[in-house]
């Protein structure tokens, strides 16, 4: 389906994916959900829907605790 | 109430391997001292911290899985907390699986080299191999201009 303003409409990945573990440890897969400066990607960028992003969030969130994940990253030039 | 439990803490990376499997084997006898069980000990093994914590860059990570009441949560923590080798935890309740991605080292594992290590690694040889292009590239234009300058003095 498109959209002539907003392009393609995103499908989220988690909803065609049903057993998608949303586990702090997982940090592979949660590296794709942040930018390279360390920043949860949004919505809009990654077309999660609204239920698996508050889900990807906490993950994140304790994998920045634990420091699996940086709080913040320095872009290298 | 009854329940399982996952504590996942961070040893000081930089504690030998004696003194740390020394405190793994505390705090399981403080599970059990405070009516828990034990069900599994997971060692995730010695990561780099994604930011150093009280200085360190290193961290052993290991997760217990056990089943015990409410209660013992508080008490496992308070000795997590007041240990200074210990430089995180975080208790959650146990979601019925463990992630075949995180591997146990003291176990063989099926898979021979764990995969992280390897990437980093190529990524390396990679940069070192560009740069030594680059440094080629940049010398034999070195030598063109060198030529060039040479000739022009002749000519003159």
């Amino acid at each position: 389906m498109l959209n002539e303003k907003r392009g393609k409409v995103k499908v989220c990945k988690f909803c065609e994916n049903k057993d998608f573990d949303f586990n702090y440890k997982n940090e592979k897969k949660l590296r794709g959900y942040v930018t390279d400066r360390g920043k949860i990607l949004p919505r809009r960028m990654s077309g999660t829907c609204a239920k698996h992003q508050r889900k990807l969030t906490t993950a994140i969130k304790r994998a920045r605790y634990m420091a699996i994940l940086p709080f913040t990253a320095e872009v290298v030039k | 109430m009854v329940r399982k439990y996952d504590t996942t803490f961070i040893i000081d990376g930089n504690l030998p391997d004696s003194e740390r499997q020394a405190l793994i084997e505390r705090f399981s006898a403080t599970v059990k001292r405070f009516g828990g069980e034990v069900d599994q000990v997971v060692r995730w093994g010695l990561r780099t911290l994604a930011y150093p914590i009280n200085k360190r860059t290193h961290g052993y990570y290991v997760i217990f899985y056990y089943t015990a009441e409410t209660g013992v949560i508080a008490q496992f923590e308070r000795e997590l907390r007041l240990n200074e080798n210990i430089l995180r935890y975080m208790t959650l309740v146990y979601e019925g699986k463990h992630p075949e991605y995180v591997r146990d080292e003291t176990m063989p594992s099926s898979t021979p080299a764990p995969e992280p290590v390897k990437e980093t690694e190529d990524e390396g040889e990679e940069d070192v191999e560009s740069a030594d292009e680059s440094a080629e590239e940049s010398a034999e234009e070195n030598e063109e201009a060198g030529e060039e300058n040479a000739e022009d003095k002749e000519n003159v």
